[in-house]
């Protein structure tokens, strides 16, 4: 359904992702994992044809049935695709919601904007139903308010109901739930995969939490320094992982594994800021394992859709 | 070391019309507990459940509308400033922001110093020395700025300052959460470590319980301002006896649990 290959995005010089190739198939769930720095929103607005000015992008991100590649596409294509076969839900629905618009007219315009709905009295009815779906409740009421009138989580259900208004093909989460609390997210999590599962729509979830894209996804890329450096079901990649990094992670992450003295495995150092990751591997310079042959660029490992770029992959020796 | 009885704390808001009531919003109701010293102390609870209000109640940072706050046999609650020097020598605190807490024109030499200048305690120097080696930063970094920091390290920064004075305590509220998952664990080791080689009291406060158990010992479940379940982190964790501790350790996702087959649908079940 969505094919990006070879996408790169660069702000002038200065690389930010480099050859990011994937697919994700009609009612698949793939998740995008990777600290902050690491490119993985910078991916999903390439996706979406949203970067900033003075970021642009190369290589080519198809979706099925339509002719044009998205990547250098004139507006006039990605605005009729924005909101209709290609949807979003961002972190931040404060910014995302207009602040002075009722949350009812919000959804009902996606509705309209696309011509599914023929005037404003379906599309309003539309919009209702919409928002039961996201199972607010008593939505003649709700929806008459403005965005700061609702709390944290039902912003994000407004925009999900917004992002779902006309059946998208594709929805992209960009950490949805990163803001909430966990009772929330765990019911705001249960309608992203219900919204999708229904439209058997492809969905592309992109998190820094290891738990929410296990329960979320089937199939995750890990990606660190602007690169996909791991890619494989998730049962696979976050129990046996071959990228060192993927493994430094999950080490990292674990809260129950601890070492003789009661300390977590960490992961030596910081992430750089953007451009200045080190030539070849990019976590050569915090690997416990990386030697002179890590500063080449690791070739690709395996298939296209579960492999890894790293030349003394984990799970060998030990 | 911290004694806490019936302490509530409301706020006003502001008025919605100009001739209606100010509604009182109750931020904490009636919570009793003690913390003992040598204790990893844990509080958690949501946005809302009144965690950061009572980090500023026992810090004498804010007065409560009902009960008390001692430490170490003496009130916090109700004095001035001027009478609160024994808190600010012995009980120190470790915000969520770095960025935030640490004064962006100011060399970290002098942001740590910042206690012991206020204190008037001598040998500034040699401990803001000591410091710097004890949360693992170089001996230059004194030199320069916060913003030439990456976040974990200006955590580190937050943590020389809060031991530059020698305290009892320390309190942290949401310590990690701003943090990258790589990072997360240097600082929950370190801290681990300050508390063991300087013998702290931690009151460490967090959303995420998880967290909570792999740091402390006993924990506090807030919610809604109220205290609905105290007791051994593990207890607490393992068997939750107040249904909304059930549902916390439910809704939180956790990647043994969701490869062995929870789904998001699971987490929402009560």
């Amino acid at each position: 359904m969505l094919k990006v290959d070879g996408l790169r995005v660069a702000a002038g010089e200065l690389p930010l992702v480099s050859d990011v190739s994937f697919t994700v198939g009609g009612g698949e769930r793939v998740g995008l994992i990777g600290e902050s720095g690491s490119g993985k929103s910078l991916t999903a607005s390439a996706v979406f044809g949203l970067l900033p000015d003075d970021v642009t992008a190369t290589g080519s991100v198809r979706l099925d049935g339509v002719r044009e590649d998205l990547v250098g596409a004139p507006e006039s294509v990605l605005s009729r695709l924005r909101g209709s076969r290609l949807a979003m839900v961002f972190q931040e629905p404060m910014t995302a919601l207009n602040p002075s618009m009722r949350v009812v007219d919000q959804v009902a315009e996606a509705r309209l904007v696309h011509r599914a709905a023929a005037d404003r009295a379906v599309a309003r009815r539309d919009a209702l139903g919409l928002l039961e779906q996201v199972r607010l409740r008593d939505v003649a009421e709700l929806g008459k308010a403005y965005p700061h009138q609702l709390s944290g989580g039902q912003r994000q259900r407004v925009l999900l109901a917004i992002a779902l208004a006309n059946d998208p093909d594709v929805l992209i989460c960009d950490e949805p739930t990163t803001a909430l609390d966990v009772t929330v997210q765990a019911q705001l999590l249960d309608l992203i995969v219900k919204g999708v599962k229904e439209r058997d729509a492809a969905l592309l979830f992109i998190t820094h939490d290891l738990a929410v894209v296990a329960t979320v996804c089937e199939r995750v890329l890990v990606m660190y320094g602007g690169r996909i450096v791991e890619s494989g079901p998730v049962a696979e990649v976050l129990t046996a992982p071959k990228h060192r990094y993927t493994r430094g992670l999950l080490d990292a992450s674990d809260l129950e594994a601890v070492d003789e003295r009661g300390r977590l495995h960490a992961i030596a150092g910081a992430v750089p800021a953007a451009g200045q990751f080190p030539s070849g591997c990019v976590f050569r310079t915090r690997c416990p394992r990386a030697d002179d042959q890590c500063a080449l660029q690791p070739p690709w490992f395996g298939e296209p859709a579960h492999g890894h770029a790293c030349w003394h992959p984990a799970g060998g020796e030990e | 070391m911290i004694r806490i009885e019936n302490l509530g704390r409301v706020y006003r808001r502001s008025r919605t019309s100009p001739f209606g009531p100010r509604a009182a919003v109750h931020a904490l109701r009636d919570v009793s507990f003690e913390v003992e010293a040598a204790r990893r102390f844990g509080v958690v609870g949501e946005s809302g459940s009144g965690k950061s209000t009572l980090v500023r109640l026992i810090a004498g940072l804010d007065q409560p509308t009902s009960g008390t706050v001692a430490f170490d046999g003496q009130r916090v609650d109700g004095r001035p400033e001027r009478q609160l020097s024994f808190l600010r020598r012995d009980l120190q605190v470790v915000f969520q922001d770095p960025t935030g807490s640490l004064d962006p024109r100011m060399r970290v030499r002098d942001i740590i110093a910042e206690p012991l200048v206020a204190q008037r305690i001598p040998g500034q120097n040699e401990r803001v020395a000591e410091v710097l080696a004890a949360v693992g930063l170089p001996a230059d970094a004194g030199r320069r700025f916060p913003h030439q920091f990456s976040g974990g390290q200006r955590q580190r920064i937050s943590l020389a300052r809060a031991l530059a004075p020698r305290p009892k305590v320390l309190v942290a509220d949401e310590p990690v959460s701003a943090l990258d998952v790589s990072v997360r664990a240097q600082i929950l080791n370190l801290l681990a470590d300050l508390v063991d080689q300087f013998a702290l009291t931690l009151v460490f406060v967090s959303h995420d319980l998880s967290v909570i158990r792999h740091v402390c010992d006993t924990v506090a479940v807030l919610r809604s301002g109220e205290l609905v379940e105290i007791g051994d982190v593990e207890r607490v964790y393992r068997s939750p006896e107040h249904p909304y501790t059930r549902q916390l350790v439910r809704a939180a996702p956790t990647l043994r649990g969701a490869l062995s087959g929870v789904t998001a649908a699971d987490l929402t079940t009560q």
